[in-house]
């Protein structure tokens, strides 16, 4: 982005981005709330804190992976607060699914979410094609710790999957 | 067993989110200045910008009023207190810029509560301390440039009862209120958020 921009022209530069990159908020938000209204709320919150922290976006990295940077920190750091809120009363949601599904993309999808917050963002990265250095740079984290990361998910994933 | 290929399946199942048009990502957008975060991000910098008002119109009033040695020697005592409190708040308001709320906040929320808490609380301690001392000053000046601008001298002005009796129940008066007010305009405009801060704070330490 460049600053001198106008901010009429920035705004649009902006909403351009986004709608063409849509799907990452989408996904990164299902990956980690099952009711659709919350999904709304997130969704705005994302929009909200991409816009204000594009100002920055020099463009050094892909609009796409600054993106899912921007919308796995916000639905992240969104989950810690509802835990904070939740913590002493009893949950507000939990999911239970006492049927094993027959369908390997639900069952794909069930095992997915049911791992840990950084593992879940991890693995439907990499399934999306991005590489280990995307997945690394995004997630804050080393690019060998990607690969045995991706390396044991993928084996636990492909385990469960087979047994089922 | 394709992971791939079953993932491909879960996005056109999935996903099917309805699009963001420009509406929504405008309403995102107006909604800015949600959290406490950001809100306390804009109070320190409208203080800054209130310092900075000050800073800048003393000099111009300078231009307009000084006649003498003794004005202007008032007048720079008071320039020179807005540009510490310039140059405090600025500093703090500059560390608070650094942090991108959005990038940053998913990586160490504790850090980054604890940064915003502690250098609000700072700045409002600094006005608090720098207050307290400022305010007699302020009061003695603005009884003294009336004195110097109607060509009344320093000797003249402390040889003069009436004018010290009235200086000393004025800052008697308008010290301790002037003080008390401040501080009330800072809990309205801070506190809040303060709390806000301080209760998501507790809450971390407690997980």
């Amino acid at each position: 982005m460049i600053k001198s921009e106008p901010i009429q022209t920035k705004k649009e530069t902006f909403i351009e981005l986004v709608q063409n990159h849509q799907g990452i908020i989408h996904k990164v938000i299902y990956l980690y709330e099952d009711h659709a209204e919350t999904r709304e709320d997130l969704k705005q919150e994302v929009l909200l804190q991409a816009w204000k922290s594009y100002k920055n976006f020099r463009g050094e990295a892909k609009f796409s992976t600054w993106l899912y940077r921007v919308a796995l920190n916000t639905v992240l750091s969104w989950r810690r607060k509802q835990r904070l809120e939740f913590t002493s009363n009893m949950p507000r949601h939990i999911a239970v699914h006492s049927e094993v599904p027959s369908d390997e993309a639900e069952l794909l999808w069930r095992a997915i979410k049911s791992l840990e917050d950084i593992d879940r963002s991890l693995i439907s990265m990499h399934l999306d094609g991005y590489s280990n250095e995307e997945i690394a740079d995004i997630l804050g984290i080393s690019v060998n710790n990607t690969g045995v990361k991706l390396h044991r998910i993928k084996k636990n994933l492909s385990q469960l999957l087979s047994k089922n | 067993m394709d992971l791939n290929a079953i993932w491909k399946n879960i996005e056109k199942e999935k996903f099917k989110s309805p699009n963001i048009n420009k509406a929504a990502i405008m309403k995102a957008i107006s909604k800015e200045s949600g959290s406490p975060l950001n809100e306390l991000k804009k109070r320190l910098t409208y203080k800054m910008y209130w310092a900075l008002g000050f800073c800048l119109a003393i000099p111009i009033l300078m231009l307009i009023f000084v006649k003498n040695t003794e004005m202007f020697i008032v007048f720079s005592i008071l320039e020179t207190w807005y540009l510490i409190a310039l140059a405090f708040i600025w500093y703090k308001v500059r560390q608070l810029n650094k942090v991108e709320i959005g990038l940053d906040m998913g990586n160490d929320l504790t850090k980054l509560i604890n940064l915003f808490y502690k250098q609000t609380k700072q700045v409002l301690k600094f006005e608090e301390w720098m207050g307290t001392l400022f305010l007699p000053l302020a009061v003695i000046c603005g009884m003294l440039l009336p004195l110097f601008y109607s060509g009344l001298e320093i000797s003249e002005i402390l040889g003069n009862t009436k004018i010290l009796i009235v200086a000393t129940v004025s800052i008697a008066i308008i010290v301790p209120l002037g003080i008390w007010a401040a501080k009330a305009m800072n809990e309205h405009a801070f506190q809040k958020y303060l709390d806000q801060l301080a209760y998501y704070k507790k809450r971390l330490e407690e997980l």
